[in-house]
């Protein structure tokens, strides 16, 4: 290994010297640590213990989608991917992954608030590829590139669109990587990833017991619905059966609900809109909305109309309300990013993928890939959702 | 037949491809049309055109899981809904291009005449987009305010929304976007009405409105006509315009309400083509919604048909 890294540096020397570009300084810089062909920053920088590279495991989780927590009693960090559960104690050289035990050459450590572990074993451990280059001082991790083969995906049209986006992304970065993402519904995401019908199954209500028997969820997103209505009306706050009367139109008055004596005006989205089903299911148990509300054809159209129209009520992700209309809170609560996460918002609920027992192989990489904040940063708030960190 | 193909001169062979390209490109629209739209078709039967409710059966077939059958569809309501929408704004549409035609052609000096016309013509080049959004900033709030009352909006919640979405506004959008058409073509008409007849006229002694009336305006109907059927046309197939005024539900305005039937929201086939595409990925719905582009195509066959025979009449 030693003399294979020699060999390399020597090349790289040798070459550089002939290009005439050898490095100026001589002073070795900070590790630079890359993953998926981008620079991770870090605001604790890595560091070379024993011959072995130790990264902020904050930073590296972030980038990979694991989740870590923190047990401050028996000093175990656990970082936990789809697929693995890797267990590391701090000063200690025995690790364990999905209760294996394992042994590091270099324990990990705390320092400056931040704690550090080997990158090679955590990476490896989660079937990541770990590279080291010693001439450019650069530890490189494939996590979600480099993946071959094909992964069946069906399920909630509620999550179909973050997980196509999803799936495009990786598709485009892994050409040997093909993913067919397919809606039918909670049910039938749930039925076919109990049969083996898919590799990933797709759901937008929470798992009955026994389904849990069979199946692994994790949350990926966060979806909450706000009711909307024009700034200047003076309901701000509705229970969650006037809100229901309201769009299965036996509320027809604003007097009704504590407002003026002015006709409620439904706006609605086009059928086909995975947030009215989702009203539709959460709100007014599977019934429709009133026959004679408007329709939109989009999020932004039906928040517009709210806007320029004052006795208008309607209905959009909570991820796209803004000051051009009101949210009113629904039985005390108003919707929100924290109000929706921790539930107590009532037109909220979490997004779940599912896996029959443990995720593994590619499925277990793009769920992975679904929890990266990359992805719940740039897709999952883009489409109107809540992220789940 | 082949010889005479080889030694025709190679444009004419150029020519004759190409209308031959024209005429299966159609047929292949018809043929894909159809196919597409068999099943509800053949579901619907002839309650296709009579029967209500399009847009609770849209949404019932998107909801239905795949193993239970589609509801048959009725397209009465977007039907009458295009009907009205076109032949309302037709006859105001025509009442005001001939006027203006005249107005131009006959009776405004020739500078005047031809920047109007300039004018009239670019109006018919604006994309229909324009007038959409014109029709949303302008016409939909106007007629809200101007005739629509809280009084009335609440007495007909029960029946629908009475706000400024409606037919009436799409029949104005539609008039001023078939007008110019009118205007163009009835323009054309007139000035080619030969002078000759207009002194005919002025030697008999006739005033001058007479002559436009009695000789000028006969003479060119074949024009006008062929005018108002094109915007007929243009109003049945406009899609985004309506779709952003029209109101969005399929409701078939009521006798009934007198003359408030005129502020029940419509929902014409072409716009209804637009705004339920997004649960196209349900193949009951996708198959409703080639069965209302079947529906406007045999109306447009049956219009431009139509405009051959009177002209053949005419000759």
């Amino acid at each position: 290994m030693k003399k294979q890294i020699s060999a390399v540096l020597a090349l790289v020397l040798a070459a550089s010297l002939c290009l005439g570009l050898a490095p100026t300084s001589a002073a070795a810089p900070a590790i630079a640590l890359e993953i998926d062909g981008r620079a991770v920053a870090s605001d604790a920088a890595p560091v070379v213990k024993g011959g072995r590279t130790l990264v902020p495991v904050r930073v590296i989780t972030e980038t990979l989608g694991a989740s870590v927590s923190w047990n401050q009693s028996s000093k175990r960090v656990t970082v936990e991917t789809a697929g693995y559960t890797v267990v590391f104690t701090i000063g200690s050289k025995n690790y364990t992954v999905n209760g294996a035990s394992k042994t590091l050459d270099t324990p990990p450590e705390i320092s400056n608030n931040r704690t550090l572990i080997p990158i090679r074993a955590l990476a490896e451990s989660i079937g990541a590829e770990v590279n080291y280059d010693a001439a450019a001082n650069k530890a490189t991790v494939n996590y979600f590139t480099g993946l071959k083969g094909s992964v069946k995906i069906s399920g909630s049209t509620t999550l179909l669109p973050i997980m196509q986006a999803a799936a495009d992304e990786l598709v485009k970065a892994n050409s040997g990587l093909s993913i067919a993402v397919a809606g039918g519904g909670s049910g039938a995401g749930i039925n076919d990833t109990r049969d083996g019908a898919n590799n990933v199954g797709m759901s937008s209500r929470e798992l009955t017991a026994d389904e849990k028997a069979t199946l692994t969820p994790i949350a990926v997103a966060g979806d909450g619905i706000a009711i909307i209505v024009h700034p200047s009306n003076p309901v701000s706050s509705l229970t969650k059966e006037q809100a229901a009367g309201i769009f299965s139109g036996e509320i027809k008055n604003w007097r009704d609900v504590g407002g003026n004596n002015a006709p409620i005006f439904v706006q609605t989205r086009e059928t086909g809109s995975g947030t009215l089903s989702t009203l539709e299911e959460m709100l007014l148990d599977k019934n429709p909305v009133v026959g004679t509300a408007t329709p939109f054809t989009s999020s932004a159209l039906i928040k517009q109309a709210v806007a320029k129209s004052e006795n208008a009520v309607g209905f959009d992700s909570v991820g796209f309300v803004d000051s051009t209309v009101k949210a009113v809170a629904l039985d005390g609560a108003s919707p929100g990013e924290q109000t929706v996460k921790d539930g107590s918002y009532p037109l909220s609920r979490s997004l779940y993928v599912l896996t029959k027992g443990r995720a593994e192989g590619l499925g277990a990489r793009l769920i992975d890939y679904l929890r990266t904040t990359g992805v719940q940063n740039n897709i999952v708030k883009k489409e109107g959702y809540i992220s789940i960190y | 037949m082949k010889k005479r193909i080889l030694s025709a001169p190679p444009g004419e062979l150029v020519m004759k491809l190409l209308t031959a390209a024209g005429v299966v490109t159609v047929l292949f629209i018809f043929i894909f049309v159809f196919m597409k739209a068999a099943p509800a078709l053949a579901r619907s039967g002839f309650g296709l055109v009579t029967g209500t409710g399009f847009d609770r059966q849209i949404a019932e077939a998107f909801s239905a899981s795949a193993d239970v059958p589609a509801p048959a569809f009725g397209l009465w309501g977007l039907i009458a809904g295009t009907a009205l929408s076109t032949l309302i704004a037709l006859a105001a549409a025509a009442v005001l291009g001939v006027g203006a035609a005249v107005a131009i052609s006959e009776f405004a000096p020739a500078p005047l005449a031809s920047v109007l016309l300039g004018l009239v013509r670019l109006l018919s080049a604006i994309p229909s987009v324009i007038f959409g959004l014109i029709g949303v900033m302008f016409v939909v709030p106007w007629v809200e305010s101007s005739f629509i009352s809280v009084d009335m909006q609440i007495e007909f919640l029960e029946f629908f929304q009475m706000t400024g979405r409606n037919l009436l506004s799409s029949v104005i959008v539609l008039t001023f976007m078939i007008a110019p058409m009118v205007i163009t073509l009835s323009a054309d008409a007139v000035a080619a009405v030969p002078d000759s007849l207009r002194e005919t006229g002025l030697a008999f002694g006739m005033g001058r409105s007479r002559i436009v009336f009695k000789l000028v305006l006969p003479a060119a109907r074949p024009g006008i006509v062929a005018g108002v059927i094109l915007g007929a046309g243009r109003g049945i197939g406009e899609a985004i315009a309506v779709s952003m005024v029209c109101g969005g539900v399929g409701f078939l305005p009521s006798l009934r309400h007198g003359a408030a039937a005129l502020f029940t929201p419509i929902l014409p086939l072409s716009a209804a083509i637009i705004n339920k595409s997004e649960a196209m990925s349900a193949p009951a719905v996708e198959s409703a919604l080639f069965a209302c582009g079947a529906v406007l195509l045999v109306i447009g066959a049956a219009l431009s048909s139509l405009a051959r025979l009177r002209r053949r009449k005419s000759r």
